[in-house]
This record gives C-alpha cells, structure tokens and sequence, in this order.
C-alpha cells in the first residue's frame, strides 16, 4: 500500500512539475524572507551582544548611573563600605582612530585601573606582555595607550607609532605604547579595542572626575542584594545579561515590524499550499474515488495528503532555509546600516544560520505547509468512491461555501477590529490585529469572487463577449480554487500597499516635521554623533566660533544628556525653548493664555506622553545634582527623532541645575539672502582641521534624513514584493489548475472551432478576474491595514502617530501590476490549452 | 623588613619589578636609574621622614605589637602600609587618577588565648580618597586603615567586618636609625641598601575588636619606616626578621636573607640600647638555628616556629611563635605568603626574657 501512496504522490509530482515548483517556490520564499531576517538582525545583535560579554569577562553586573556618568566619589564611596565584593571603574567609548594617512574606522576607547581589574578581567592584566618602559608609560604619561592586536593590522600600526583618535568633541594624538594578543572567543569580539590607563581615559575623553560605569562580580543572590542595598539613588546595577541584550530592546520595535512584515509572506503562503493541495484532490478525484474502491479508508486517503503536505514542507524548508541564508548575507548590509543610522554603532559579525534560525525556518514552512493542508486533507479523506466513475471533475456548489466564508469574514474583522478595544499597548496585539484584518479580508474574497463574475456576467451578455462570460463562468464556478488564489493575491497586494501606504504617509509626515524642526539654515554636530551614533559634544570653542561669525543673525544650542524619570532613563534636551517653540510642531500645550516658564516648565515629546501617560499640566520630579526638582508638563510636541521619547527643558535651566554646559549640537540661522550650502562649506572649511564636526546646511540634513529614511524602509519594501513575488506563484499555480481542469472544455471547443486567439482572450479573463478581483478587494483592505499600521502598530512601537491619507496611486499601481501578473501566468497555461491534442479529452466524453 | 615585599608585589602584578627577574649573573636589580638610592648618610628631620619620600621606589611603615587586656589575655598585632612607585616623578595630570604610586596594607590580629589568627589585605592605586600618603609627616591611608601622626601620638586605624584595630601609641624610643646614617645593608653591593629607622617600646593603648567582642588593651609597638630603591638580588630567595623587646631594656632587630639554597646570604642586626643607642651588628656577630617547622595547611609553606639565636656579647635566647598559623596568604594584595607572628624570648633555661615579633618569607611556593 505503501508503495503505490509514493508511485500515486510522485506521479502527480512528476505529471504536475510546474505546480509543484510554484507551490515549493512560493513555501520557500516565505520562509526564506523569515530566516534572512532573523540570521540578518542576529547577526547585528550578536557582535553588539558578544562585544558586551567578551568586555564584562568576569564581570557578571555593572553599575551604571542613570543620568549617565558617574561621579569618581561615588565609586570611592562604594569601595569605602568595604563590601566582600570586586568593584572596578572603566569608561567605555566609540571613538575614531586613524594611523598615518588611511581613513579613520570606529574603535572603542576603554579606561580601566589594571590593579582593581584582575577578579573581573584577563586581558586587562597584560602587564607581563610590556617591557618596563612601556609599562611606565602605560601607567604615568598621559595620551598613551594599548591596542589590540587586530586593530593593529587594520590601522597598519604598531608600538611606538601615533594614532588619531576623534574623541568626543577632540582630536587627539594617542602613542601606542603596546600592542597585546587577546586569546579566545574575545579576540574577534574585542577586535576594535583601545585600552588606556583610567586617568588616561578621563582626560582623552574630556570626562574628568567621572568614570562610565562600575564593573563588579556577583556569585549569590546575596551579593547582588547587598550591592544594590549600598547603592546611592541614581545608581542603578544591571547584569551583563541584560547590557547584552540593551541593543535587542532599543530595536525591539524595529525588529517586531521586520518580523511581522516577514511573517505575512508565510501566511500568503498558507493560501498557496491551501490552493495548490486543493487542486490536487480535485485533479485526483478519480484516482481517490478507485483507491476508496479498492479499500482505501478515510484516514489511509487523508494521511496520502498529510505526507504531501509534509514533502512540500520538507523540500520548503531545505530550499528557503538555504535561500535565506544567501538572502541573509546581503541583507544584513541594509539591516546594519538602519541600525547605525537609527539606534547605535554596530558592526555585524559574519552572518551564521543558528539552530534557532533553521529551526524557525523550518517550523514555518510545516506550520504553513499543514495549515494549509488541512481542508484539502479533509476533503481527500471524505471523497466518494462514486467519483471513479464520474466522466469528469465535478464541482460542488460552491455558493454556500462562499456565503458562510463570507459570514466568517466578517466575524474575523470585527474580531480585529475589536482588539483595539483591549487594554494593551503591545505592539504585538496591533499586528495581531493587522493579521485578523487581513484573513477577515482573504475569507470574504470567495464570495466576492462570486459577485465579481457575476457582474462580468452581467456586462458580458448583452455584448455577447463569449471569452468574457467563459471565463467569468469559469472563475465563478471554480471558486475553491479561484477564490484561494484571488485571497492569496489580494494579501499580498493589500500587504504591499499598506506598507507603501504608510511609509509614504511617514515620509510626509517626517518631511514635513523636518521642515520644521530643522527650520534654520545651518546645523553644527560633532562628527561622531552625526556619523556613527556616538555620544558627542562640541568643543565650546568651535561653539564660540560659530556663533561669533557675521553671517550669524541667530544660534539655537542644544545640549542632551540623561536623566531619571519613573525609574528609567530618558533623553532630556536643553536649549532655548521659546525660540524653539516658535516652530516646534505641538501636540497639545497649555492653553494660549499660559506662557513658558523656563525655570519651571518643560515640554515632553510624543512618544514619552505615551509611555508616561503625562500630560499637559502635570508635574514631573527630575533628581539634580543638586536635588530633586520639579517641573510643570508645557505641552507635548511631535517629535520622530527619539522613539523612546524626550523631554526638552531650557538651556539655562539645565546648565545651571545639573552643572551642564556642554553644546551637543547648533542651529543657526543666517542673515537673510546668505547662501546656506555655501557658508557651511566655509565655515566646514575652517573647522574640520581643527574639531570633528560636521557643518551642514538645514537642507542637506534633511536631505539626508530622507535618504536615511529611504534607507531604513528599502528593506520593508523589498519585503512586500518578495510577498508578492510568492502570491505570483500562487496566481500562476491556480491559472494553470484552472486550464488543466478545463482541458475537455476546451477540447469540445476547439472541436467545435473555437479559435487560437479566442482560447487565449479566455484563459487571459480567468487571470484578469482574478487578479482584478484580488485588486481591487487589496485596494481596500490595503488602506485599512495601512491604518492600522500607521494609528495603531507605529503608534505603540515607536510612540508616534503619523497622519495618513488614503493613496490611490498606490491601487492602480496594485491594478497595473495585477494585470501584468496575470497575464505573465496565463501564458503558460494558454500554450499548455493549446497544444494538448483536443482527441485525447474527448475520448471520455 | 617588609621592603622585601614590594618586590615580590610587583612580580606578582607584573608590574615594573625587574629585580627579583633579573638574571643571576646580575647580583642585583636593575634599579630604575632615576630613583634615588640609599647610598649616603641621610640629613634625617622628623616628623617630615615620617612622611612619604617619593625619590624612591619602594616605602613601608610597619607596626606590630604585643598588647593584653585588663585580664592579661595577650594579643598580637600587625599593621602595615607598603607603598611602591613607577618613576620618582611623573607628570602634573588633570585627572585624580594620574598614577604615581601603589599601595598595599596588611593588617592582622593574634588572639593567644584564643589561639587564632585573623588578617586581612588591600590593594589600591594612590588617590585622594583611596590610597595616600603624606609627605611631610606620618599620614598614610588606605580607604579606612590609616597610620596618623597626630599631637604626638600614633593613631593606628582598621576596620574589618571580623575584626578591628584601635589604638593609639605614644612615647618610646627613637627614631632610631638601623644602620650608619640611617643606611641598612641589604647585600655586599653598596646600592643594595635601604634608609632605615625604628620607634620601639611605643606606649600603646586602645581597642582590639575580635569576633564581635571588644578588647581594651595596652602594651608596646615596634615602628619600622623603610625606603629604598633596590630589592632582592636573583639569589636571594626568602628572609627572616626579628624584632625583639628584651627585659634587660635592650631591643634586638636581626635580619637574615637566605639564598637559594636556604642558606644565610646576609646576615645583620642592631642593639637598641636602653639608653636609645644603637650597637650595629654584623654577620659574624649573630647565629641563627631555626627548628620546629610547622606546615602550614593552607600554601604548604614549612615555617619554624622555634629559633636559637646567638648574638656576640648577648646570652643565648630561644625565640619562640605564641602560636602557629600566623601565616598571612596575600591574594588580594601582594599574592605572598609568609608568617608573621607574635613571638616569646626565652633564656637557656625556658624563662620568659623578652617579646616580639617574628617575619619568616620565602617558605613555600608563594614565598616571593
């Protein structure tokens, strides 16, 4: 029995080649798109994470200061409470470094004090690798430093030579007074590592009097309990867990979005096994109807279908496990890039296929490949064995079947819709939301696949189109294949606009909050902030500068730092919030009548309104230095350039209250006429010999937010088309059914002279139909995801709202591509139709 | 003689310690040429050589004792800071954490009666507020243990959570120089010498806290301040030191380095005489017998714990521990091992003639 399962499943492999590979093409594209992803964002997330763990070695917390730095007294303090446990200061930053004429690459500086180091770290103990000199060097000059020995090759630099180093708001000239070999696993992970004496650090990185955090070595619970009772408020302890996995949670939502995205093109793939099984059965139906003659029971014709659905998940997963892997490896690029340009510098370690990743791959493609079997194994299963005896394919009405589609449709919508009601704000249940929007969406397409050849009925007779009403009849009266392939055509085009939907109103919505944020003519930032994502500051100098040039009618400063609020760290800007005001795009505020206080007030953006749940008018404790102050809730303002939210404060306000004088970045307006772009070349000019900044026009930068922009949702966009890409197969895939099940009609016809061209219009309708028909539903539950996307998926990822707009474009667009599609897939079968003898049908007629 | 330490310290942190590393050949280390050495007799003034002297590599003040309570429960003590630099002058920095010396303490507590022994080690960079020392008088700290001159006595500080030191010593003799012009032989080589004086017989008082249970107690200190540029030569593997208060009122310091081979390589001492003078002392003056050795648990190390000591125109003494086990394993500091305890003087004929203390080194694997 079992033999004649295999002769009878790979026959219809064999006989069946090209639907097979649809379907295969279409499971493996879905996985594939999953696994690149996973393996690309892995990739990103495991050099930052090992990178952490091989720095911490030993070390299992560190002590960090919520506002940012810590004060050296605190760490003396600490030591002083004489605790049974190693505690040891380092500072930890990006820096550039350069030797000799080559282009600078991004390190890390590092400031330790060898003599408390030794519990936690070994290859900060490489003492005995120096001769006395450098040793002596090492630990009493200034600007000398040890570097490991990768960094050495990839700077073409050894001991005794001169590296540059971009620091912080400097140019620094370091000796390197050591090169040392660090063994292990951290020997790729610390590839960039620059180390220095503590004072060292402190001076190179204008931080003196502060360290970065405290690394220490918890064994017991105990330990961990009785450091964080020593701790002093504003001190907090993390594990090098949770360091480790601090990347993973800055672009959690990011990732989310990339994942969901990715995952929407193995649902579509859900459709395609679903069609492509279907379509088998019925192709079969006499084939199954003998075996149920011959004995065969249910369970024995449905387990015939199970292990089809499981070598179409097999060859699946082995053939998007290994695209993925390929797709991986350039999509990390795109991915890497995102994350330097949004969240922080990261160089990604070579791309690897875990376990994990093969595992998901995997588990997709059987998920999708068994959901998807699960009606056409039924329906094996319960075939009649009077079907052997039927001349030809018989079709079940499948109007009620469509009805009671339609009344679970729109069950499953208003369930999706319903998820708004809930009290979550995970992101999670947006997409969940998204999802049961877009099945509601599929299960209603059946009987809309009914109307839509009904009215091409309804146009086509009285025309006496006979390709039109064939093909209307043909699609109509094939609705448990026709309908699977209109519902997998429309989520991919309704996936594919909404995205584009969204991103377009983002876009618009950032341009436009660009136009205002970035409303002045010139912007000065450090190099390393602008570039790499590393905190920077101006040197006052260069500050001075700018400020004191005749072209300047204004200068606008803004310092960032941390600060504590409800117990996490959050961005707190100071700048001239009045001035600011004058452009800054406002949510809500206090009323006209209320004026902003600079000693008292301070303004909150968008997404940390949404986190805090604060709001105009209430009243925020922010711990100083000097103690705890508290500060009236101005207004809530738009804000895209920090999803975890900020609040903005005066200048003076926090210059004075947290000692603070520093100048992250300058926004200057020129006297009117003056040529912006021009200026900042000057001005760049006399500058970059000196500091590390970058002297830009306003509309450069926005100008290069925009392509960072574009940057960052290349890779969404590419995933909607791969959707695409996998619904096209299923679109060919049921074309092709669809001839092969009217091969006999088209034989009568043909016998009858029907013509060539007539027989193409007709296979040309069916795809039209259905690719319109899937258009123009698409049309609709596009925009609809495309808000939910935007109002409710955005809104709890990243915190902010974008304004969106319904775009037509993007359904035509839809429409054009649809047509183009079906007329691609329907060539095949049309040529198929046509050069099967019609003889050999009409036989069994 | 905790000089000896510094170098075993710096081997053991690798850090600029090329004496103890240098090759036979060589009797001694290649000392860093610009620190300053202990070849002439030196203007002494205190209380500023109480104080820091950063010309040189290495520098310790070291106190130990024999108090009892009101009850006559006897007690040892030993507190000790060592300081060791890189370069006699290092640059004017920005930041506090500019690196200019190290510093190490040791602080122990011998309880007779109780027949046990607690210590304790720190190890920290100079800084304000961590580890310093002044240069003008005597006030040296690590964190919260500290040695302070202050209106004419000596307070000496540390706290641990098993046990603490208070105390307060006063009076006694000196400063007394261990050598011609304060200059202590430590080898054939003139540079192999270091700047050496004591204060004996200090009064002292205050407050030993062991177990939770508080001491007051009274009894004698022996200060020893030391400083000097040189170390160890290659062959010279271990040491021992007595620091000896005697009935008679005399004060007997004796020190033996050993070589490899376990025997004596250098051999000197002082008599503090009653009157404060002091009678230096050669090898051909002293003989020392060790016996008795007892093993310790923890590094294997074999200490005597028993010593015939002969010294020319002095009666024969027996120098005997309290009790074993005071061994100080150094892990968070110096990564030594060696013994140093509180010892009884005995006559020929077992009678009690005089305390003190006793330092044995170079014993075991962790010896240097």
């Amino acid at each position: 029995m079992i033999r004649l399962y295999v002769a009878l499943t790979f026959g219809h492999f064999r006989r069946h080649r090209l639907e097979f590979l649809l379907c295969v093409l279409g499971v493996a594209l879905g996985v594939a798109v999953a696994v690149a992803i996973d393996a690309a964002v892995g990739a990103c997330v495991g050099s930052f994470r090992g990178a952490v763990q091989s720095l911490a070695e030993r070390s299992t917390h560190a002590i960090f200061a919520v506002d940012g730095v810590i004060r050296d007294q605190r760490y003396i303090d600490l030591l002083n409470r004489k605790l049974p446990i190693a505690l040891a200061p380092m500072i930890n930053r990006g820096v550039l470094a350069g030797a000799g004429a080559g282009d600078p690459i991004v390190a890390r500086l590092i400031g330790v004090d060898v003599f408390a180091e030794k519990p936690l770290r070994g290859f900060t103990q490489f003492q005995s690798t120096l001769d006395d000199a450098a040793r002596r060097k090492f630990l009493t000059e200034p600007n000398q430093v040890v570097i490991v020995d990768s960094l050495a090759r990839r700077l073409n630099a050894k001991a005794g030579d001169i590296l540059h180093l971009t620091v912080g708001a400097h140019r620094v000239d370091v000796h390197v007074c050591g090169v040392i070999a660090i063994a292990g696993v951290a020997r790729t992970q610390l590839s960039d590592l620059i180390i220095a004496d503590l004072a060292t650090a402190q001076e190179l990185t204008d931080s003196v009097g502060f360290i970065d955090r405290i690394d220490t070595r918890l064994d017991a619970p105990a330990q961990e309990r009785l450091l964080e009772a020593a701790l002093p408020p504003g001190l907090e302890l993390r594990s090098t867990q949770q360091q480790s996995t601090s990347l993973e949670d800055l672009i959690g939502a990011y990732r989310l979005n990339l994942g969901a995205l990715s995952l929407m093109a193995s649902f579509v793939a859900v459709f395609i096994v679903y069609n492509s099984m279907l379509i088998s059965v019925r192709q079969r139906a006499k084939s199954l109807g003998i075996l149920r003659c011959l004995g065969a029971s249910q369970r024995q014709l449905g387990g015939l279908y199970l292990a089809e659905g499981i070598i179409f998940a097999s060859v699946g997963s082995i053939v998007g496990v290994l695209a993925g892997g390929a797709l991986s490896r350039g999509l990390v690029g795109y991915i890497a890039t995102t994350i330097n340009d949004l969240y922080a510098s990261v160089r990604p370690a070579p791309v690897t296929l875990d376990r994990a990743a093969i595992f998901k791959g995997v588990a997709i493609s059987f998920g999708s490949c068994l959901l998807g079997s699960m009606v056409p194994l039924y329906q094996a299963a319960r075939m009649p064995p009077v079907n052997a005896f039927q001349p030809t394919e018989r079709h079940r009405a499948a109007g009620p079947a469509a009805f009671r589609l339609l009344g679970a449709g729109l069950a499953v919508l208003a369930a999706g819709w319903g998820i708004v009601l809930l009290p979550s704000d995970s992101p999670k249940m947006g997409f969940a939301m998204a999802l049961l929007i877009a099945l509601g969406f599929a299960l209603v397409c059946p009987w809309l696949t009914r109307a839509a050849c009904a009215a091409v009925e309804a146009v086509a007779r009285p025309m006496q189109w006979l390709p039109a009403r064939m093909a209307a009849a043909g699609v109509g009266r094939s609705l448990g294949i026709t309908g699977v392939a209109v519902a997998a055509t429309m989520l991919a085009m309704a996936m594919n606009i909404s995205v584009r939907t969204m991103v377009f109103s983002f876009r618009t919505s950032l341009a436009s909050w660009m136009e205002q944020r970035f409303s002045s003519d010139i912007f000065v930032a450090p190099e390393l902030l602008v570039k790499h994502k590393i905190d920077a500051t101006l040197d006052p100098r260069a500050v001075q500068w700018v400020a004191s040039q005749p072209q300047v009618k204004s200068v606008i400063r803004y310092r960032m730092r941390k600060v504590e609020l409800q117990g996490r760290s959050t961005a707190l800007v100071g700048t001239n919030v009045r001035e600011v005001m004058r452009t800054l795009p406002m949510k809500t505020a206090l009323g006209s009548r209320a004026r902003f206080d600079p000693a008292g007030d301070l303004l909150i953006s968008e997404p940390l309104a949404g986190r805090t749940r604060l709001r105009a008018g209430d009243i925020v404790t922010l711990p100083t230095p000097g103690g705890q102050r508290r500060f009236r809730v101005f207004g809530v303002f738009f804000d895209f350039g920090n999803e975890r939210g900020q609040i903005m404060l005066d200048g003076a306000t926090l210059a004075s209250a947290w000692n603070d004088r520093q100048v992250n970045s300058m926004h200057v307006t020129l006297f009117p006429g003056l040529d912006a772009d021009k200026i900042a070349a000057q001005w760049s000019s006399a500058l970059r010999p000196d500091y590390p900044i970058v002297v830009n026009s306003s509309r450069y930068v926005r100008s290069d937010v925009m392509a960072m922009f574009d940057r960052t949702f290349a890779v969404t966009e590419v995933l909607t088309w791969l959707a695409g890409g996998v619904a096209f197969c299923g679109l060919a895939g049921s074309l092709l059914a669809l001839a092969l099940a009217r091969q006999r009609d088209y034989s009568v016809l043909a016998a009858v002279g029907m013509t060539g061209r007539q027989t193409i219009a007709w296979v040309l309708g069916q795809g039209a139909i259905i690719a319109w028909t899937a258009a123009i539903v698409a049309s609709a539950a596009g925009t609809l995801l495309a808000f939910v996307l935007a109002y409710v998926v955005q809104y709890r990822s990243f915190g902010w709202s974008i304004p969106t707009s319904v775009q037509p474009r993007f359904w035509l667009q839809n429409l054009l591509l649809a047509t183009a599609a079906a007329g691609v897939a329907t060539i095949y079968p049309a040529i198929r139709l046509r050069r099967a003898p019609p003889a050999g049908a009409l036989r069994h007629e | 003689m905790k000089c000896f330490l510094c170098p075993a310290v710096a081997l053991a942190l690798a850090w600029p310690a090329a004496s103890v590393a240098a090759p036979a050949t060589q009797p001694i280390a290649e000392a860093a040429p610009e620190f300053s050495q202990a070849v002439a007799p030196r203007e002494w003034a205190f209380p500023r050589d109480h104080g820091r002297h950063d010309s040189f590599k290495t520098e310790w003040w070291y106190f130990t004792g024999n108090l009892r309570d009101d009850a006559k429960r006897e007690f040892g003590y030993q507190l000790t800071f060592f300081r060791t630099a890189v370069a006699p002058v290092t640059p004017r920095r920005p930041s506090p954490w500019a690196f200019h010396d190290l510093y190490f303490a040791h602080a122990a507590i011998t309880d007779v009666a109780g027949q046990t022994f607690v210590f304790k080690d720190r190890l920290s960079r100079g800084r304000a507020g961590l580890a310093e020392s002044s240069d003008t008088t005597l006030d040296v700290r690590l964190l919260d243990w500290k040695a302070i001159l202050d209106r004419g006595a000596i307070r000496l500080q540390a706290n641990e959570d098993s046990f603490s030191i208070d105390l307060s010593c006063a009076g006694g003799r000196g400063p007394v120089l261990q050598g011609p012009g304060g200059i202590n032989a430590k080898g054939r080589r003139p540079e192999q010498a270091s700047y050496y004086y004591s204060m004996t017989r200090l009064k002292t008082t205050g407050t030993l806290t062991l177990g939770g249970k508080q001491f007051h107690v009274h009894g004698d200190t022996w200060m020893d301040h030391e400083f000097s540029s040189n170390a160890l030569s290659a062959d010279q593997t271990g040491w021992d030191w007595f620091g000896l208060s005697l009935a008679d009122g005399n004060d007997l310091m004796i020190y033996r380095l050993r070589n490899r081979a376990g025997d004596a390589d250098f051999l000197s001492g002082t008599i503090i005489q009653p009157d404060g003078t002091p009678r230096y002392l050669s090898a051909r003056d002293i003989s020392l017998r060790p016996s008795k050795p007892w093993v310790s648990p923890a590094s294997g190390s074999a200490y005597p714990q028993e010593w015939a000591v002969s010294v020319r125109g002095m009666s024969q003494l027996t120098v005997r521990t309290r009790i074993p086990g005071q061994e100080l394993i150094t892990t968070a500091s110096t990564k030594v091992d060696y013994f140093e305890g509180s010892a009884d003087v005995l006559n020929s004929t077992g009678s009690m003639i005089g305390e003190g203390y006793l330092e044995m080194t170079g014993y075991g694997r962790n010896g240097l």
